[in-house]
């Protein structure tokens, strides 16, 4: 990863990062919402 | 070819079975339309996932990616956190509520009641009947080339096997049916993605010593070379660098493709209806985790694959990616064909023809319901009678994109190009400000969405037309008027519509809305909002 410019590797970092909040977001709201 | 033939054969066979599944299952236009609210929160996701990534986003940004490099990793990011988490969290929840209040079943039919304007209704049922579909013919060139390479056939029989098989699953299963072989297909591709990445990876030794292969060969005399020769815009640092700021490579790959792409993905008709699919929040909260994880492993493998194929290439043949495949949209079939096993080859073929499937069956929908539901008036109209005009509306659909798909690549081969880029700028220009308006601006008038709209549309067409060189130099109109291909000069023919026209709507739409008294009954606000925190 050092290889990548830091333009790159923040690219890189906020892609794996972003993934990582979708599936905290999921697991902590897994059951919250449930609409009778 | 004896396996791909196979493998393919297996895959329209499981494909067909699942369109039947989705026919048995739609009892009523709310079925067809909207998958009756009850879609699992794994099938929403991966259907979402499959419509968002095309052909192009696989084969032809990957073969950018080779050409610009990994700063396309923005998109990505981009992709996932503007189109998967902040789409779902804050536009999705919202929009599945206000469908379900309003009784909505399509994205212009949401907005249409929101501000009680048949004139949106119809407005933006018009635009995605006439400019979606050049982005759908051009998503279905893409496929069928990509088939005739692979299995030998000839062009025009790809192009026809493969609309008459999306046709028959879009017309008889509707949404139901598009959303059970979006789910089969987004698997397909996640699978696929997965062994690629690590493939590709593991065989430049892991991912430092990939990265720094790719470093290295900007230190090569031969490579600079060869990165002037294929006409690399300038500003290009090497295919693990950020471009120079401002410099043309630079407005090439942050305006129109990191924005461009990035911020069109949340007004795209047929990714907001997906919201309206399912019963509740909870539903859209169980389906992030699956979308994000799922952008991930297509973008994110695609423009990293691109650029590290230039080490591939590079070591075997002594020359770059483009310049050995010829141009990047060959650089990905080029490079699976020679560095990847067999298997695998047939496997992806799969692969690319489930990405272009998925995503055509959504347009044809979303096309088909704008002409049954959104352009012609649908009040008071029985649950037949709609349904029998969306499914009319279909077949004109696919009539039109399949003529289209045939015609194109002999008349006017660049529309081709500019054809998704084109789609994304105007529902984002056009279509953003109002949908972000609609969703959290009880006091935004009519008259303000009305002139956003137009405003957004109006700037968007403007530039593509005499200012953005990439479409104004396609649509010729400049070149009739003014005798050259753009009338901006500088880095100005390079700045995407997308940042002039969003910009322009937004300020429209904020400054009239404030000088706007409110033109909405708070009765029908409030019937709006309802359940809506």
């Amino acid at each position: 990863m050092s290889n990548l410019d830091f333009g790159v590797f923040m690219a890189y970092l906020l892609c794996i990062l972003s993934t990582i909040l979708c599936l905290a977001y999921g697991i902590i709201n897994w059951n919250k919402g449930k609409d009778e | 070819m004896l396996l791909k033939v196979s493998i393919t054969v297996i895959y329209l066979a499981i494909v067909g079975y699942l369109g039947y599944l989705g026919y048995k299952h739609t009892k009523s236009s709310k079925d067809y339309l909207i998958g009756g609210r009850q879609i699992h929160p794994m099938v929403m996701a991966l259907s979402y996932g499959a419509t968002f990534i095309s052909t192009s986003a696989i084969v032809g940004f990957g073969g950018v990616a080779g050409y610009f490099g990994m700063s396309l990793l923005w998109l990505t990011f981009l992709n996932i956190f503007l189109g998967i988490f902040i789409a779902f969290v804050f536009f999705g929840k919202r929009t599945r509520k206000m469908g379900h209040n309003l009784d909505a079943h399509t994205f212009p039919e949401l907005l249409g009641k929101r501000f009680e304007s048949k004139l949106i209704q119809r407005f933006i049922g018009l635009v995605i009947f006439i400019f979606m579909p050049v982005y759908t013919a051009a998503v279905m060139i893409g496929a069928a080339t990509f088939i005739k390479d692979n299995l030998n056939i000839d062009y025009n029989a790809a192009l026809f096997f493969f609309a008459a098989i999306v046709a028959v699953y879009v017309f008889f299963g509707g949404l139901k049916g598009v959303m059970y072989s979006d789910a089969f297909q987004g698997t397909l591709m996640f699978v696929g993605m997965a062994i690629l990445l690590v493939s590709v990876y593991s065989g430049l030794g892991g991912v430092s010593a990939a990265h720094e292969k790719l470093k290295n060969l900007m230190t090569d005399p031969v490579v600079l070379e060869q990165v002037k020769a294929i006409k690399t815009p300038p500003g290009f640092n090497g295919w693990t660098s950020m471009p120079t700021a401002f410099s043309i490579n630079w407005w090439v790959v942050i305006s129109s493709i990191v924005l461009g792409v990035g911020i069109g993905v949340l007004a795209q008709p047929q990714l907001s209806v997906r919201f309206m699919t399912v019963k509740s929040d909870r539903e859209l909260n169980r389906a992030i985790p699956v979308g994000g994880l799922f952008i991930l492993l297509m973008t994110g493998v695609a423009f990293v694959i691109g650029p590290l194929s230039n080490v591939y290439f590079y070591e075997r043949f002594g020359k770059i990616a483009v310049a050995q495949a010829g141009n990047p949209d060959s650089v990905i079939p080029v490079f699976l064909s020679n560095f990847m096993p067999g298997w695998f080859v047939a496997v992806f073929l799969v692969v690319i023809v489930a990405a272009g499937m998925s995503t055509i069956s959504s347009q044809f929908h979303a096309i088909g319901t704008a002409v049954g539901r959104d352009i012609f008036d649908s009040e008071g109209k029985d649950e037949n009678t709609l349904m029998l005009r969306s499914r009319i509306g279909m077949l004109i659909a696919i009539i039109l994109t399949v003529f289209l798909a045939y015609i194109l690549p002999t008349v006017w081969n660049q529309a081709i190009a500019i054809s998704t880029g084109l789609f994304f700028g105007i529902c984002a220009a056009a279509f953003l400000p109002m949908y972000v308006g609609a969703l959290y601006f009880r006091n935004m008038s009519k008259v303000a969405a009305v002139s956003g709209m137009i405003t957004g549309f109006s700037a968007s067409m403007l530039w593509m037309m005499f200012f953005h060189k990439k479409e104004s130099a396609v649509l010729f109109i400049c070149n009739l008027i003014f005798k050259k291909d753009t009338i901006a000069t500088g880095v100005w023919p390079f700045v995407d519509p997308i940042v002039i026209a969003l910009t322009l709507s937004i300020i429209v739409t904020i400054v009239v809305s404030l000088l706007t008294k409110k033109d909405i009954k708070d009765e029908h606000i409030e019937a709006c909002f309802k359940g809506i925190k």
